[in-house]
C-alpha cells in the first residue's frame, strides 16, 4: 500500500496550540513522524532580562496559562533562595493552596480534554463544569481565574481572610464526591477504556531513558515527583502520597491525573485548615546578589525547573525555562509509531503538552523506519531559541 | 387512496416531503437540546437547526482546485433524494399508500445511499482528511450493515411479509416484535446509531482525528443538503425501527372515527419516534468513539453474532409455535 | 457496568437544568477580590509615579510637568501591583470589568488638580529606584 502523510497541524481542532506533525501513514497506522515545534516563540526569556523582579512576576506567571502559579513560584523560590530570604511560613501555606488549586484546576481540564478527543463530550462538559468551582475558589482567594499573581519576592501578595478560607473549606466536599465520581467513571466507561487502555504504552524504562516528567513519568512507574524529593515550600510537613500506576498507558496517566486531584484535594483542605498565623511577606532585598540557581517545582504537567543567573542588579542576567511538556515530547514520538492514525490525539493530549510553555525547540526525527522495539530516536538535533 | 392529488398531497405534503423537513428539524432539536440538557448545557433554542441551514444555504459554495464539479454537486442531492423517497415507504397515518411486498428491502437500500454519497464526497474532495474519512466511511458500512440488515430481516421472517405496512399490521394482532426479538431490536439500535454516524461510531467524522472527515471541503449548499440528508435519514430510521419493532401506530383498543383513529396512529408514531431518539441520545451522550479496528471486533464479533443468534431463537420459536 | 451507572447520571441531568449561568439575564459571578478594572482618582494623586515604574506592562504614564495620568487599558493586565504600591491610595480595583471597547488605543487621560498651596510640597518626593 503507498504511504500517505496526513499533516496534522498547525491548525488542527485536535489541538489547542500550534504543532505540526507530518505523520507518515501505511493504510490507518503510522509508520513515521515528524515533529515540528515552536510555531509559538514569544521571547520571554529575554524579555524577562529587562524587568525588575517587580514587573518580570507577572510577565513569568504568562510562560502559561494553566500552570501560571507553578512558573511564578518557581522563579521567586530561586530568586528569594539566592537572596538568602526565608519567607513566613503563612506565606509558604498559602503558596502550597494555590498551587494545589492550580493543579487541581489543571488536571480536570486535562481530563475534559483526552475525553474530548475520543469524542466523549460529555465528560468533556462535566469535568470543565466541575473545575468552575475550583476557578471560583482561586477567584475568590486571589481576584483572578487564572493569572493568580499572587507571589512577590518575599511572600505573598494577598492574605486570606478566615471567611474566605471558610468558602474555600465549604466548596470541597463537593468536589471531593464529582472526584469519587469520575474515578468510577474512568474506571467502568467500556468505550473510553478501550480508547485509553494499551494505547501510548511506556514502561519503566523507557520512560526513564527519555527523561519523562510528571504524570507521564508516575504512570509508568517511576515514583519522581519533586514535592516528595526535593521538598519545598510545606511538603515535607503535610500528609500526602505521591500517586503512580503501573499501567503505563493513557489510562495509567489518567488513573494517576485523578489521584492527583484527590491528593491535591486533601492538601488544600489540611493547609486551609491549619493555616498558620503571622505575617505573610518578609523583607526581601531590591537586588539579588551575584549568583546561579537551579530552581526546580513540580507543576501539574511535571517538573518545571527555572534556571536563573543574577548579576547583582535587581534584574536577572539569565533565565532559562524548561517546561514539562518539553521533557515528555520525545516519549511521544516513541508511543505514537505502529499506531493508528486515531491514537494520534489520545497520545498527544495524554503528556498534557503546553505548547507555547515549549517553544523554544525543534526535534527533527533522523528518518527510516522505527518500529516499536527499535532504539530510542536520537535526541533533540536543532536548538533554536 | 387512489385520488392523484390526494397521492401528490400525500408526497408533497403530508407526512410527504413538507412534514419530513420539518420534523426532522424538530428531530434534530430535540436531540441537540436532550444531550445538551445531559451535558448540563443550555442547549440550542427551538428554530436553531432550521437557522443553521438557512444559514449554511446561504453561504458561498467554494469548489476544491480540481475536484469533478457535476457529482460533487450532485452526490448530496441524491443522498437527499434517496432518503426522502425512503420516508414514502415508512407508515405515519396508517399503512403508506404506496406499499409493496419488499419496501422494506427498498428502504434498507435507500439508507444506504447517503454513506455512499459520503464515500464518494470524501473521494473526489482531492482532501487527505476527506479522503481517509471517504474510506473510513464505506469500511464502517461494511461492519455495520451486516447486522443491522440482519435484524431488521427478523420480522420479515415472523410476520412472513417483506411489507413494513404488512410488519406493523401483523404486530396488531401479536406481541409488538420488540419484545419478541429484544435482540434484534438492540441490534437494530446500535446499527441505526452506526448509520447515523453518532458517537460512538462517528468514526468517519472524527472531529479531533481528521477535521470533519468527508465533510470536510463541503460548503454551502452542498454541506446544508448533506446535513439534511443525515437529519432526515435520523427520522427515517427511527420511524422504520418504530414500525416494524414497536408496531407502529398500532394499537391495542379500537377508535371508532377514521379520523380520530388516524390522529391517536399519529401521535402514536411520533412518541415512538422519539423515544427511539432519547436511547440514541442516550447513547451518544454516554459514549466515546471507537476505533475502527475496534469497531471491527465489536460489529463482526458481537453484534453478528447476536443478529444470527436471533435468528436461530426466531427460527425455534416458529418451529415451536410461540409467539404466532 | 460503567454505561449504565452513566446513563443513570445522564438521565438526572435531564431534568436537573443546566448548570450554565445565563450571563446577561443573570449578573455575572463576582468577588469581592475580582480584579475587574482599575479606577483612578485624580484629586490626591501626588504624581509620585511610582505606579508608572511599577506596571510591568507600561500602561501607565504619568507627566510630572504637565500634571497628567494616563493609561492605556489595552495594556493594563490589572495586575494590582500599582494599587498595592500607591502612597496615596488613588488607585484601586474594582469587581466589575471594563465595557468592551474597539478602538485602540484604550486611554483614559487624567489632570492632576494643581493642590492647594499650604500642601503643595508634602508627599512629592519620588523614591529612588
Amino acid at each position: 500500500m503507498t504511504r500517505i502523510v496526513v499533516p496534522i497541524g498547525p491548525q488542527h481542532p485536535a489541538l489547542k496550540e500550534p504543532v505540526n506533525f507530518r505523520v507518515v501513514t501505511d493504510g490507518e497506522r503510522i509508520v513515521d513522524l515528524e515533529l515540528n515545534l515552536s510555531y509559538s516563540h514569544r521571547g520571554i526569556e529575554k524579555a524577562a532580562e529587562q524587568r525588575d523582579f517587580i514587573r518580570v512576576l507577572p510577565l513569568i506567571e504568562r510562560v502559561c496559562g494553566i500552570c501560571s502559579h507553578s512558573h511564578a513560584t518557581v522563579f521567586s523560590k530561586g530568586i528569594e533562595e539566592i537572596m538568602g530570604v526565608e519567607i513566613p511560613p503563612r506565606a509558604q501555606y498559602i503558596r502550597t493552596i494555590i498551587a494545589e488549586l492550580e493543579r487541581m484546576h489543571s488536571h480536570m481540564l486535562w481530563l475534559g480534554v483526552a475525553a474530548h478527543e475520543v469524542g466523549f463530550n460529555t465528560l468533556f462538559m462535566w469535568t470543565w463544569r466541575d473545575r468552575e468551582a475550583v476557578l471560583d475558589t482561586l477567584e475568590e482567594l486571589s481576584g483572578n481565574r487564572v493569572h493568580y499573581n499572587m507571589n512577590e519576592i518575599g511572600g505573598v501578595r494577598l492574605d486570606l481572610s478566615p471567611s474566605q478560607v471558610e468558602a474555600a473549606l465549604a466548596r470541597m466536599p463537593v468536589l471531593e464526591e464529582r472526584i469519587r465520581a469520575y474515578v468510577g467513571m474512568v474506571e467502568d466507561e467500556e468505550t473510553m477504556l478501550t480508547r485509553f487502555r494499551g494505547v501510548g504504552s511506556l514502561s519503566r524504562e523507557e520512560a526513564l531513558s527519555f527523561g519523562a516528567v510528571g504524570p507521564t513519568a508516575r504512570a509508568s512507574g517511576v515514583d519522581y515527583d519533586v514535592r516528595k524529593d526535593d521538598p519545598y515550600l510545606v511538603y515535607d510537613e503535610i500528609p500526602w502520597n505521591v500517586v503512580t500506576d503501573t499501567n503505563g498507558d493513557v489510562y495509567g496517566r489518567t488513573k494517576v491525573r485523578i489521584g492527583e486531584i484527590a491528593e491535591s484535594l486533601g492538601i488544600v483542605r489540611h493547609c486551609l485548615e491549619n493555616l498558620p498565623g503571622g505575617p505573610i511577606r518578609a523583607e526581601a532585598p531590591k537586588a539579588a546578589p551575584p549568583g546561579e540557581i537551579l530552581s526546580r517545582y513540580e507543576a501539574p504537567r511535571g517538573e518545571v525547573a527555572h534556571f536563573i543567573r543574577t548579576n547583582g542588579t535587581a534584574r536577572v542576567e539569565r533565565v532559562d525555562i524548561r517546561t514539562p511538556t518539553l521533557a515528555n515530547w520525545t516519549s511521544v514520538a516513541h508511543c505514537l509509531i505502529g499506531r493508528p492514525l486515531a491514537d494520534v490525539p489520545v497520545i498527544v493530549a495524554a503528556i498534557d503538552p503546553c505548547l507555547s510553555c515549549t517553544s523554544r525547540i525543534t526535534l527533527v526525527k533522523s528518518g527510516g523506519d522505527l518500529g516499536k522495539d527499535a532504539p530510542p530516536p536520537n535526541g533533540p538535533r536543532g536548538w533554536s531559541r | 387512496m387512489t385520488d392523484p392529488f390526494l397521492l401528490i398531497a400525500y408526497i408533497l405534503l403530508f407526512p410527504g416531503f413538507l412534514f419530513l423537513f420539518a420534523y426532522s428539524m424538530t428531530f434534530e432539536f430535540l436531540d441537540r437540546r436532550i444531550v445538551a440538557r445531559m451535558q448540563n448545557r443550555v442547549g440550542p433554542p427551538f428554530f436553531q437547526p432550521f437557522a443553521d441551514l438557512v444559514k449554511t444555504l446561504g453561504k458561498e459554495v467554494i469548489d476544491p482546485r480540481g475536484v469533478d464539479r457535476p457529482i460533487f454537486d450532485a452526490a448530496p442531492v441524491v443522498a437527499l433524494a434517496a432518503v426522502m423517497t425512503s420516508f414514502l415507504y415508512v407508515p405515519i397515518i396508517g399503512p403508506s399508500p404506496l406499499a409493496f411486498q419488499g419496501d422494506l428491502v427498498l428502504v434498507l437500500y435507500l439508507l444506504t445511499l447517503p454513506t455512499l454519497a459520503l464515500m464518494l464526497l470524501g473521494w473526489l474532495s482531492r482532501n487527505i482528511y476527506a479522503a481517509v474519512g471517504g474510506i473510513r466511511a464505506v469500511t464502517m458500512l461494511f461492519i455495520y450493515e451486516v447486522p443491522f440488515f440482519l435484524a431488521l430481516m427478523m420480522p420479515t421472517l415472523m410476520a412472513g411479509t417483506w411489507s413494513i405496512s404488512d410488519i406493523m399490521a401483523w404486530q396488531e394482532e401479536h406481541l409488538c416484535l420488540a419484545i419478541l426479538q429484544p435482540i434484534a431490536f438492540i441490534v437494530a439500535l446500535i446499527g441505526l446509531q452506526a448509520k447515523l454516524e453518532r458517537t460512538p461510531f462517528d468514526i468517519p467524522e472524527a472531529e479531533t482525528e481528521i477535521v470533519a472527515g468527508p465533510w470536510t471541503e463541503l460548503t454551502g449548499r452542498r454541506l446544508a443538503l448533506m446535513h439534511l440528508a443525515n437529519e432526515t435519514s435520523a427520522v427515517v430510521g427511527s420511524a422504520l425501527i418504530a414500525a416494524v419493532f414497536l408496531g407502529g401506530l398500532a394499537f391495542p383498543w379500537t377508535v371508532e372515527s377514521a379520523i380520530l383513529s388516524a390522529t391517536v396512529g399519529f401521535l402514536l408514531f411520533l412518541a415512538k419516534t422519539v423515544a427511539i431518539l432519547l436511547v440514541l441520545s442516550i447513547i451518544r451522550a454516554a459514549t466515546a468513539r471507537v476505533r475502527l479496528d475496534q469497531l471491527n471486533t465489536i460489529g463482526w464479533k458481537y453484534l453478528t453474532m447476536a443478529a444470527l443468534a436471533q435468528v436461530g431463537i426466531v427460527l425455534v420459536m416458529m418451529a415451536s409455535g410461540v409467539g404466532i | 457496568m460503567g454505561l449504565i451507572t452513566i446513563a443513570k447520571t445522564i438521565s438526572r441531568n435531564v431534568f436537573g437544568g443546566p448548570a450554565t449561568r445565563r450571563y446577561p439575564a443573570e449578573p455575572a459571578k463576582r468577588y469581592d477580590l475580582t480584579r475587574g478594572r482599575l479606577v483612578f482618582e485624580p484629586e490626591n494623586c501626588r504624581l509620585c509615579r511610582i505606579c508608572m515604574l511599577r506596571c510591568p506592562t507600561q500602561a501607565i504614564v504619568v507627566e510630572r510637568k504637565e500634571r497628567t495620568w494616563e493609561i492605556d487599558h489595552f495594556r493594563c493586565i490589572t495586575c494590582g501591583n500599582c494599587v498595592d504600591l500607591c502612597p496615596a491610595n488613588v488607585l484601586h480595583l474594582e469587581p466589575v470589568y471594563r465595557e468592551p471597547e474597539a478602538d485602540r488605543p484604550a486611554k483614559e487621560f487624567h489632570r492632576i488638580p494643581e493642590p492647594p498651596p499650604e500642601n503643595a510640597d508634602a508627599g512629592c518626593e519620588t523614591p529612588g529606584v
